[in-house]
C-alpha cells in the first residue's frame, strides 16, 4: 500500500482575498433576488416561475459556496465522488420518502 | 500540526470531515423530506408558517450567515499566510456572526411562540421547529468550535497555527451555510406551494 504525503490543494502564501469577496457579493446578490422574487406579487402569483426560479438561484448559491468556500473543486478526484455519492444518497433518500409518503398519510 | 502521510493523499481529519458533512447531508436530506412531507397538515384554527413567518427577518439571517462564510474563508487564508492577528480577528467575526444568527433564531421562536405556533401545535410546526432546531444546534457546536480555536490562538500566539484544524472547522461552517441555503428556499421561499 502506497502512502503519499496529505497537501492542501490551497497554496499556503498567495491571496485569494478579491475572489472570495466576489463570490460574496454574488451570494448576497442572488439572496436579494430571491427575496425579490418572493415579494413581487405578479411573479409570486405564477407558480411555473417563481419556483423554478427560487430553485435555480437557490443551486447556483449552493455550488459557489461548495465549489469556492469550501474548495471542492480544487480538491482530488476521489473527495469530489465521494461527495458527489453522498448528494445523490440524499437525493434517493428524498426520493423514497417522498414516494412513500407520511406513516398513515 | 504539520500534514502527515496518508493513504489517500488527503489528510485524514480532513476526509473525516467530508465523511460526517455526508452523513450530515442523509440527516438534514431526512428532516428536509419529513418537513415537505408534513407541510400540509396544519390543524385548523391553528397558525401555519404562511401567518407566522417573516421573510425580511430570514433574509437577514441568510445574509449574516453568507458573510460569516466569507470571514470564515478569509480566516483560513490568514492562517495559512502566518497572519496571526487577521486570523484571530477573522474567526471571532465568524463566531459573532454565527452568534447573530442564533440571536435571530431566538427571536423568530419568541415571535412564532407568541403566535401560538409552538412545537406540538400540529405536524407541520413540529416538522419545522425538528428541522431549523437542528441546524440551529449545528451553529451552535460551529460557533463553539471556532471560539475555542480563536481563545486557543489568543492563548497560545504565535506558537499555534494550525491550518489543517481551521480547514476542517472551516468546512463544518460552510455546510452549516449551506444547509441554510437550502432551508431558505425550501422552507420559507417555497412556503406557499
Amino acid at each position: 500500500m502506497s502512502s503519499s504525503s496529505a497537501k492542501s490543494p490551497i497554496p499556503q502564501t498567495t491571496s485569494h482575498t478579491r475572489r472570495y469577496v466576489m463570490i460574496c457579493v454574488v451570494l448576497v446578490v442572488l439572496t436579494f433576488i430571491e427575496y425579490i422574487v418572493f415579494k413581487v406579487d405578479s411573479i409570486r402569483d405564477n407558480a411555473l416561475i417563481m419556483y423554478p426560479v427560487l430553485g435555480v438561484l437557490s443551486l447556483v448559491k449552493l455550488v459557489l459556496v461548495v465549489g469556492s468556500y469550501m474548495h471542492l473543486s480544487a480538491e482530488p478526484k476521489v473527495l469530489k465522488l465521494l461527495f458527489l455519492g453522498g448528494v445523490l444518497l440524499t437525493l434517493m433518500i428524498f426520493i423514497i420518502l417522498t414516494l412513500t409518503g407520511p406513516v398513515g398519510g | 500540526m504539520d500534514t502527515h502521510m496518508t493513504n489517500t493523499g488527503i489528510d485524514n481529519r480532513k476526509l473525516g470531515m467530508w465523511i460526517l458533512i455526508i452523513s450530515e447531508c442523509f440527516l438534514f436530506g431526512t428532516l428536509i423530506t419529513n418537513f415537505l412531507l408534513h407541510k400540509q397538515s396544519v390543524l385548523p384554527g391553528t397558525p401555519g408558517g404562511v401567518d407566522v413567518f417573516d421573510i425580511e427577518i430570514t433574509t437577514w439571517s441568510t445574509f449574516v450567515l453568507l458573510m460569516s462564510s466569507v470571514a470564515m474563508v478569509l480566516s483560513l487564508q490568514a492562517c495559512r499566510r502566518h497572519e496571526l492577528r487577521k486570523f484571530q480577528a477573522w474567526t471571532f467575526i465568524v463566531a459573532l456572526g454565527g452568534l447573530i444568527f442564533l440571536g435571530f433564531q431566538y427571536y423568530e421562536f419568541s415571535h412564532f411562540l407568541h403566535h401560538d405556533f409552538g412545537f406540538t401545535t400540529h405536524l407541520f410546526a413540529s416538522s419545522f421547529f425538528l428541522l431549523t432546531g437542528c441546524h440551529g444546534l449545528h451553529v451552535l457546536v460551529g460557533t463553539l468550535w471556532l471560539t475555542t480555536i480563536g481563545l486557543t490562538s489568543l492563548i497560545k500566539g504565535d506558537a499555534w497555527f494550525s491550518p489543517d484544524v481551521v480547514e476542517t472547522a472551516g468546512l463544518y461552517w460552510h455546510f452549516v451555510d449551506v444547509v441554510w441555503i437550502v432551508i431558505f428556499t425550501v422552507v420559507y421561499l417555497y412556503i406557499y406551494l
